[in-house]
């Protein structure tokens, strides 16, 4: 019953994944001198999804885009995109998983002789639609990410925000289901950048595509929905930001986490899962073990405490309050049992985040302390 | 804002049909080529130089061909008969009259007639200035007609006259312009000049006069009797009747005389003047190297011009590959334009070639023909040399690594 954040309702929506890569190690050159670049990355990535690749350089996160660009051949490790297996994959068909995929550069890498629409039909042509309709596509393409009044301008006559545009509507002339792009906004002013990434949004909205991004561009953060960070050929982080959000939206409303400071909230937040529980199960045991803290999202819950057999006391509680801190604190066994009244949505806290947010926040473990008590008490 | 029907990666190209393939990397091509105006212009002077450095070297190789075989085709005979060492126009080789009476008792031979030459000896001095000049002497029976040259079989009872001649009115400025009716100095005799004609010198020769076998012996006696020598003929032209066979008769013909003589058919003597040249003399080699070395002068520059552009435009055309195109449509694209340039180079190419060509004609008199086949080769020339080169060129693009773009 437990779901990974990233998978769930709304925010959370889940789509089948479009990349699948499993122990994927990567090495370059030869023999002796042979580095490994990659270590054993795991990493899925879902539809409608705007994911963004950090790092530093040298960190791998070209090379895995590489990868998943089919650009490189698969080392080691298991790689699917959009359903196709790239381990042992001929070139031939490597060719041809490419033509699915939408790239965008950090240069624009137009033909400098060609018109932005001509630019632009090269991608339709490769699709293979009939030759009368490339012209309608790509100036369709064009209009949508704002040049309609552009398609006959060569590169040399375009700013470098609208060349990038073009490039866009290049890579997105495929209609790709999945879109990598290296710093695809670093090139750009502020307008023009939030103008791409507004457009790259709307192709992950609206079509389900899943958009890749390396990027070390601040300014586009807040159009990610994941942000993934590597380091020295592994991901160190992997860190769902709407998610995160949304639950510091939700946490700082909650009498608990009113007085944290955002930097702890934040840690907190990543470190969430999303819980789901139907009507009746029962969510912790008492006597049990204490492992999680839970705060109510979505539902309500009752709390039943039971003496020798006896059913003591039983409260409702409803979003915004939480519950299984006590035994995270005293390490005594739960001291009540918590079932769901109808679909109930958690978010959890595994102990050992639990304990670094307290220790971090003494604002936070008062109220819990104080509330333990007058709960207890 | 799905799309339906196109193909999935793994099947045949993904519904590309060769036919929009090619449209397609021809499209590119032009565009890309025409697109700076400037660097078009040096690459269509580079190619079209040497395309006229080609047509120049085949136009002199040619030029040497169809000047020394003029003679041969300006002969009205079946087959002629040669001294067997003879392989060019000049120098002399004559052989014994007696050879022609022989091969006149062949089956299905209608006429033979003689045709003499002298060796370097025939000065010609024009009158009122020119130099005095070495001239090449055809002498015939007038009344034979074995020049196919109008001019010369409607002069026929003028040379019968005793000390007259025709001159060539092609022949180079050196020998002035004398004109009919002039009397000039042959062999330091005086010639009564009673028509002209048109033939052109060759390398060998400056200019050309004709005259009646008969007046021929009286200015070109044997230098060592000092007499009329009818017996050193130069070329024996064999007239068969209608219904022989050219092969047949040949064959008795070679069987019966002995081996100091020749039997040839037109072709089968332009022919040996043509490997002459081309094999034992200097000159062919020369001018045969340098047309290779105008196509191998072609090839670099074309392979030049493709190289700096595929460079210029490596990211976009590996641009081209990570979205799926093959390194087969990028290698089309580079030969496509290839193609392009050996075009538009051998137009420009051709008519300096064509201007050079007149020019020559005017200062030496050479004639330098540029029919439809040579022409034809010239081209297939500068298409095999840029493609040539757009096939080096094009392994260049298989250096275009998309992996290298991020």
């Amino acid at each position: 019953m437990t779901d990974r954040p990233g998978q769930a309702s709304d925010n959370w929506a889940h789509r089948d994944a479009t990349v699948r890569i499993q122990g994927l190690c990567h090495y370059f050159g030869e023999s002796e001198s042979r580095k490994q670049v990659l270590f054993d990355i795991d990493l899925e990535l879902f539809g409608g999804q705007i994911v963004l690749l950090t790092g530093p350089s040298g960190s791998g996160k070209t090379t895995l885009l590489t990868l998943i660009g089919a650009l490189r051949s698969v080392q080691e490790g298991t790689l699917e995109v959009l359903g196709n297996e790239y381990s042992g994959m001929a070139d031939a068909d490597s060719v041809l998983s490419r033509r699915d995929i939408g790239f965008i550069f950090q240069g624009h890498n137009l033909f400098a002789s060609l018109t932005a629409l001509r630019n632009v039909r090269l991608s339709f042509e490769l699709q293979g639609y009939p030759r009368d309709q490339l012209d309608r596509l790509a100036a369709d393409m064009l209009r949508r990410v704002g040049l309609g009044d552009r398609l006959h301008y060569k590169p040399a006559k375009l700013s470098g925000g609208q060349r990038q545009r073009v490039a866009v509507a290049r890579a997105l002339g495929a209609r790709p289901k999945l879109v990598l792009a290296d710093e695809p906004t670093a090139a750009l002013d502020g307008a023009s950048g939030r103008k791409v990434m507004a457009l790259l949004q709307e192709l992950a909205y609206e079509e389900g595509a899943t958009l890749l991004i390396v990027t070390h561009d601040n300014r586009i953060l807040d159009a990610a929905d994941r942000v993934v960070n590597m380091i020295d050929g592994r991901i160190v982080s992997d860190v769902h930001v709407k998610q995160s959000l949304e639950v510091c939206d939700f946490l700082v409303k909650c009498d608990a986490f009113e007085n944290m400071t955002p930097e702890v909230l934040t840690e907190l937040s990543q470190a969430t899962r999303l819980e789901r529980f139907e009507s009746g199960t029962r969510i912790i045991r008492q006597g049990d073990e204490g492992d999680k803290f839970y705060v109510v999202r979505r539902g309500n819950a009752l709390v039943s405490i039971q003496e020798g057999g006896e059913v003591v006391t039983e409260v409702t509680i409803s979003p915004g309050d939480y519950f299984g801190e006590v035994s995270l604190l005293t390490g005594a066994p739960r001291n009540a049992s918590v079932f769901a009244q109808g679909p109930v949505e958690l978010f959890s806290l595994d102990a050992r985040s639990f304990r670094g947010a307290l220790d971090r926040s003494h604002s936070f473990a008062e109220q819990l302390r104080a509330a333990m008590f007058a709960r207890t008490g | 804002m799905r799309k339906s029907g196109r193909g999935t990666p793994g099947g045949p190209g993904s519904g590309l049909k060769p036919l929009n393939i090619w449209h397609m990397s021809f499209r590119l091509a032009w565009s890309d080529l025409v697109h700076d105006r400037a660097r078009l212009l040096a690459s269509i002077s580079g190619v079209g130089f040497a395309v006229f450095l080609i047509l120049i070297e085949v136009g002199f190789l040619n030029g040497i061909y169809d000047t020394q075989t003029e003679l041969v085709y300006r002969l009205d005979g079946d087959l002629f008969l040669i001294n067997r060492l003879k392989d060019d126009i000049l120098p002399t080789r004559p052989f014994e009259r007696a050879r022609l009476h022989q091969a006149s008792g062949v089956t299905g031979v209608r006429s033979v007639h003689p045709l003499y030459m002298n060796e370097f000896t025939g000065v010609w001095k024009s009158p009122g200035g020119g130099h005095s000049h070495v001239i090449l002497v055809l002498a015939l029976d007038p009344a034979d007609d074995v020049l196919k040259i109008p001019e010369v079989q409607a002069a026929k009872a003028a040379l019968q006259l005793p000390d007259t001649a025709l001159f060539d009115l092609r022949s180079r400025d050196l020998y002035g312009r004398p004109a009919v009716g002039d009397v000039a100095e042959l062999a330091n005799r005086r010639v009564r000049l009673v028509g002209t004609f048109e033939m052109g010198p060759s390398f060998r020769n400056d200019g050309v006069a004709v005259m009646s076998d008969s007046n021929f012996l009286r200015y070109f006696p044997d230098p060592v009797t000092g007499r009329p020598d009818p017996d050193a003929v130069e070329i024996g032209i064999v007239r068969l009747e209608p219904e022989a066979d050219l092969h047949t008769v040949r064959q008795s013909m070679d069987k019966l005389l002995p081996n100091d003589v020749a039997v040839l058919t037109a072709d089968d003597f332009a022919g040996r003047i043509r490997t002459f040249w081309s094999v034992y003399q200097p000159i062919g080699i020369i001018f045969g190297l340098g047309a290779a070395i105008g196509f191998a002068i072609g090839v670099t520059i074309c392979y030049q011009v493709l190289f700096n552009d595929i460079s210029d435009n490596l990211p976009q055309l590996a641009t081209l590959k990570a979205m799926g195109y093959t390194d087969g449509f990028l290698s089309r694209v580079v030969i496509c334009k290839a193609l392009m340039l050996s075009l538009l180079g051998f137009l420009p190419g051709t008519l300096l070639g064509l201007a050079l060509y007149n020019s020559l004609e005017a200062w030496t008199g050479i004639r330098m023909w540029l029919t439809g086949p040579r022409a034809a080769m010239v081209l297939v020339l500068s298409i095999g040399m840029c493609v040539l080169a757009g096939r080096f060129a094009a392994r260049k693009t298989r250096t275009a690594d998309p992996a290298d773009l991020f």
